[in-house]
């Protein structure tokens, strides 16, 4: 984690989990919940205060750190509770100079993009299908390995992509990618080992490519839209049927009632 | 062997591990460098989530006893009772530890293989098509030489020929040629091969070249009397068990070497009387100085009495500098015997080009040779050409020789160490996912990758794979079309064809190799022999490479991906649902335990560390708690950077 920025939602904030970050070297920009840190030590030029994290935060124990805490809202009155609703983050960059609170609030957008890669493997490369496939718990970890490697192999491909076009490997389409990897396999397959190097080369340039438009700003509410439905709530005595056997028709299993 | 990490963890042998590895004076990481294995899966031994293999296990062990950490005395107990901790289904080889114990300084065996330079591609390796022999081409006046030597020989002057040559361009193949000619003339061969491990292993060509010959002779002692026979039965303890009536050898320390070379002299001797002998060591250059002695000695008395042999050594060529030891005891070799160099060339492109007619013409009677189906239709067949290409080159002098020796170099040391796999496979049948992770690899079997995925094989080239089977010893002890190498492929591949059945992901992967080699199955296995080949893959291999290709990549240049010099990562918990059957169930839970509000499926709890500007997975770590909710998230958070550590630096 050294010489690096980690971004974490709210439900990650701990102090506990801030000296870890710390102690190896990385720095935190985090969420902050309502109701933690509220009082200030230092008021920083920026707007932003500076104030003590403990070890044990419980009975402020323990070692102490200074941490900074930035507060913002939105101001354009589309985004809903915008004006009146505060965020705060929460960073152990202290400095007001060399890292300005507007700067970093802008920054914390950047959290986004786990929630982009948690997505990509489960609606591209998945399909949003409602569950993996295996039946075992072994069956279920070899098979969330081989998801996030494939997931890795791909983006590792298109960092290499990216590089050679000299742009960001997030500027790249991820569904493009598969279906160029999709159209290479067979000729792949097929020929020398320098005729390959060639073509893998040229692929690489196609994948390089395959330029996503410029992304908006987002901003998604904590929320998600609710599904009804008219059918009542599966229980485990429902699940009972046995397996009928396969030569078994509807003749056999049922009466009239006279 | 292993534990699922939803099992219970084995704190015991968690903190067992602990003391070790405290005691050794190494850190994690270091420990898992020393062993070949990640830090992350030491630290998984040391929170009781899983055990070492055996191989990594006799590595650890080894590394004690040379430290000395085992409380002296006792350590024989202890360390059978930290093997019956981890490994209750493999026995601990007590030949093993009684003389690891013994010296003190053993030969651990090495989990990981030593990088050998320039590892073959893939198609080497693979499975030549058929029985196909490919004719000597280009080798006619090496050939006729060593024959000139041979007649020389016959007429009672001893000689020795040297086959000088790079690695790989064909002394072996041109050796072994030459040897079945002069079986054919009727000559008498030995032929010993020394290999990597030589120097170490005193004579150990030698008791390949003469024990299998006196073990198919019927009565020994007609070649030699019992007093020499004696003496060769320090090497050659078999020898004992067919005649136990044989004479102690001498335990004089200073006539022993000579009494046993005398021994070999004579033996040599003896058979040289019945025919011409050949006497064929292969890799010159790896044989061990007690061996060499005894070349020497063998060549003086040659020379007195004009025995008719002819000695062939094949030797590379970077291994007979003008400085080395070898070109010194050769030229003394030379003062006895008439000695001559055969250099080996390449082949040039005329040579090439006819072996390669050679080759089809040998495959496909009565069809036209490609050379000349490339001038009809030259578009067309120039894949076919190269393919062929890529066969012949496996097939001929080119790189199998090596690649074989290679491997039987790896097998012998493999069969050095011979752990119990027999009572292994017994238990295989009966629990299934308990996964054996020993498989001998027997001398015929190779590994043939039969499917290729495309882009992806750029970058995890199946060499990665090769190499985590040697770490975890999960090579079989025969080849499957199902082989390990093309199920991780094959896994990856269900998640980049996610609207595609598992066979036709199989079919899709392997067509285009289908096309062009005749080694590929032509069939599809059926869905079940893929599920019966998942369990015996099992996870660990997958999360493992997972771990290994996983980690920032980001450099200065790519843009968007610092801040102020900062790498940015963001992290965040997720979850994926699996089927609801009861082991999931039990393994996974659903999201609370209130049956009223729970999630319609057992969810699998992932945390994932992202680095913002290539999308890329860091590290992923399970978890058992609900990620939402700070305090509980926390222990997922720490075992995550645990494990982060390493990847994150740079």
């Amino acid at each position: 984690l050294e010489q690096s920025l980690l971004l974490w939602d709210s439900g990650f904030h701990s102090s506990w989990a801030i000296f870890e970050v710390c102690a190896r070297g990385g720095h935190v920009l985090g969420r902050l919940k309502k109701n933690v840190l509220l009082t200030p030590f230092v008021s920083l030029a920026d707007g932003s205060y500076l104030t003590h994290i403990y070890q044990d935060q419980d009975h402020r124990t323990g070692a102490s750190m200074l941490v900074r805490v930035i507060s913002y809202t939105f101001t354009d009155a589309r985004i809903p509770g915008a004006g009146e609703q505060v965020s705060r983050l929460v960073t152990t960059l202290l400095d007001p100079f060399l890292f300005p609170a507007k700067e970093l609030a802008v920054l914390f957008p950047e959290r986004w993009h786990v929630e982009l890669v948690i997505g990509e493997p489960r609606t591209v490369l998945r399909l949003s299908a409602r569950t993996l496939r295996s039946l075992t718990p072994q069956g279920v970890i070899q098979e969330l390995s081989a998801l996030l490697l494939a997931h890795t192999l791909l983006r590792t491909l298109m960092l290499q992509a990216a590089t050679q076009q000299g742009i960001a490997p997030t500027a790249l389409s991820l569904t493009e990618t598969i279906r160029i990897l999709d159209e290479s396999v067979l000729p792949l397959g097929m020929v020398s080992a320098a005729r390959r190097h060639t073509m893998v080369l040229a692929l690489l340039d196609e994948i390089g490519q395959q330029r996503l438009p410029k992304q908006r700003v987002r901003i998604q509410a904590r929320v998600v839209k609710r599904t009804h439905s008219r059918y009542g709530r599966k229980k485990p005595e429902h699940g009972l049927a046995p397996p009928l056997e396969l030569d078994l028709d509807f003749h056999q299993i049922l009466a009239l009632v006279t | 062997v292993k534990t699922s990490s939803y099992g219970e963890p084995d704190y015991a042998f968690g903190q067992r591990m602990l003391t070790l590895r405290t005691q050794i004076g190494l850190t994690q990481a270091g420990l898992g460098e020393r062993l070949g294995v990640s830090r992350r899966a030491v630290v998984k031994w040391e929170g009781g989530l899983s055990y070492p293999s055996v191989g990594h296990l006799q590595a650890l062990i080894a590394l004690g006893v040379e430290l000395h950490v085992f409380a002296a005395g006792g350590e024989a107990e202890e360390i059978r009772a930290l093997w019956r901790v981890s490994h209750q289904k493999v026995l601990l080889d007590e030949q093993w530890l009684q003389g690891l114990l013994a010296t003190g300084r053993p030969r651990p065996p090495q989990p990981r293989r030593g990088s050998s330079p320039a590892r073959p591609s893939t198609t080497v390796e693979s499975r030549p098509p058929g029985q196909l022999v490919a004719p000597l081409v280009g080798r006619a006046a090496a050939f006729s030489q060593l024959v000139d030597r041979y007649q020389q020989a016959q007429q009672g002057q001893p000689q020795a020929a040297l086959l000088v040559g790079e690695a790989g361009i064909g002394k072996t193949r041109l050796a072994r040629e030459f040897v079945a000619w002069a079986r054919t003339r009727g000559a008498e061969v030995l032929s010993g091969h020394a290999f990597e491990l030589g120097g170490r292993l005193p004579y150990q060509p030698l008791v390949e070249a003469i024990g299998p010959r006196l073990e198919e002779e019927n009565a020994p002692e007609d070649l030699l009397s019992d007093l020499w026979l004696a003496e060769l039965s320090r090497l050659l303890p078999e020898l004992r068990v067919r005649s136990p009536d044989l004479p102690a050898p001498t335990q004089d320390e200073l006539t022993a070497k000579i009494r046993l070379f005398e021994a070999v002299a004579r033996l040599v001797e003896a058979l040289t009387l019945r025919a011409p002998l050949v006497l064929l060591f292969d890799d010159l250059h790896w044989m061990d100085g007690a061996s060499l002695d005894l070349l020497r000695y063998l060549g003086h008395d040659w020379s007195r009495q004009s025995s008719r042999v002819l000695l062939l050594l094949t030797v590379r060529s970077e291994g007979l500098g003008p400085q080395s030891q070898l070109a010194v005891e050769l030229s003394d070799l030379g003062r006895d015997l008439s000695v001559s160099q055969v250099s080996l060339q390449p082949l040039s492109q005329t040579e090439t080009i006819q072996l390669l007619e050679a080759v089809v013409g040998a495959r496909e009677p009565g069809e036209a040779s490609p050379s000349r189906a490339v001038a009809a239709q030259p578009g067309e067949s120039e894949t076919k050409l190269s393919g062929l290409g890529d066969i012949l080159f496996a097939q001929t002098g080119g790189h199998r020789n090596t690649v074989q020796i290679r491997r039987k170099e790896r097998n012998e040391t493999r069969r050095r160490m011979r752990w119990h796999t027999r009572s292994h496979q017994h238990h295989e049948k009966g629990n299934r996912l308990m996964i054996p992770t020993i498989r001998q690899i027997q001398e015929e079997s190779k590994v043939c990758q039969q499917i290729d995925l495309g882009l992806l094989q750029e970058v995890l080239p199946s060499a990665k794979i090769e190499d985590l089977l040697e770490t975890y010893q999960m090579w079989e002890d025969r080849e499957r079309k199902l082989n390990m190498v093309v199920l991780t492929y094959w896994l990856i591949a269900l998640h980049v064809y996610p609207r595609v059945s598992m066979r036709a992901v199989y079919a899709k992967l392997v067509s285009g190799q289908r096309a062009w080699r005749d080694d590929v199955p032509q069939q599809t296995p059926v869905k079940s022999a893929f599920s019966y080949r998942r369990e015996h893959l099992g996870s660990e291999l997958l999360e493992e490479l997972f771990v290994q290709c996983a980690g920032p990549k980001a450099t200065e240049q790519t843009p968007g991906a610092f801040w102020h010099g900062l790498r940015r990562l963001s992290i965040d918990g997720t979850v994926e649902s699996v089927p609801d059957t009861p082991s999931n169930r039990e393994a996974f839970r659903y999201s609370t335990d209130d049956a009223e509000s729970q999630s319609p499926f057992p969810q699998a709890r992932l945390v994932v560390l992202v680095e913002c500007g290539t999308h890329l997975i860091c590290d992923a770590e399970r978890s058992r708690v609900p990620t939402r909710g700070s305090q509980q998230s926390a222990p997922a958070l720490a075992a995550m950077e645990v494990g982060a550590e390493p990847a994150a630096v740079g």
